[in-house]
């Protein structure tokens, strides 16, 4: 099976609801080194995580993160 | 899930874990050195106040080895510092240090076994210090790099 590289929308999605990365730290209940990992694509979320942002953003998970083509 | 830790605090916090780990890291490179060079003071300077301050600076050698693979390994403090970030950043680190640790093994096997050099008792403790001081230092550094490339641009 081929490498799978994830995309992510979190930054732009964060910043249309107007939360900062600690704001939505807070909410998911992790660090905000966490939030910016993920939002600059150096740290790939575990599943339950993927679902927390997703919840905490009132989001699908699809919305948020897709397999890079 | 809230959390009562600030986003500031936690910040604090986890820039204060990143500090005393390299701190560690830094002395137990300082007593590795300290020690290899008192010996071979002890061996030309031989007293028994000598052998104490070498035995005083060997006990916290290995006291400060153990407190920071404990530091490293462990988790310590609140939840939010040992989230899943983090979690991972221990594992890569514990990851790389084992095989820089196995590494440094094999080369002092190799280099006892090549018997280029006249080992005794001392180069034996020399050997074993700097082994366990690779096992502990590296993954402590691959930790510590790791949560401040986090944190940058946070």
């Amino acid at each position: 099976m081929p490498e799978a590289h994830l995309n992510n929308r979190l930054k732009e999605i964060r910043a249309e609801l107007g939360l900062t990365q600690a704001e939505l730290a807070a909410r998911v209940g992790v660090s905000r080194k966490t939030i910016n990992t993920v939002e600059n694509g150096v740290f790939v979320p575990s599943t339950i995580l993927a679902l927390r942002l997703a919840a905490a953003l009132k989001r699908k998970v699809e919305d948020i993160f897709a397999l890079k083509e | 899930m809230a959390h009562s830790i600030s986003s500031l605090d936690e910040d604090q916090m986890s820039r204060k874990r990143r500090y005393t780990i390299v701190m560690l890291a830094v002395v137990v490179i300082v007593l590795n050195n300290t020690i290899q060079i008192s010996t071979e003071a002890a061996a030309v300077f031989a007293s028994a106040p000598m052998q104490r301050v070498l035995t005083g600076t060997e006990l916290v050698f290995w006291i400060a080895t153990l407190y920071l693979v404990w530091f490293v390994a462990g988790r310590r403090g609140p939840a939010i510092l040992n989230d899943e970030l983090t979690t991972a950043h221990r594992s890569v680190a514990l990851r790389i240090g084992y095989w820089c640790f196995l590494a440094a093994v094999a080369l002092a096997y190799a280099w006892v076994r090549s018997g280029r050099h006249a080992f005794g008792i001392v180069q034996f403790e020399h050997l074993l210090i700097t082994v366990a001081s690779i096992g502990a230092v590296i993954p402590a550094m691959v930790f510590a790099f790791l949560e401040r490339r986090a944190e940058q641009g946070a």
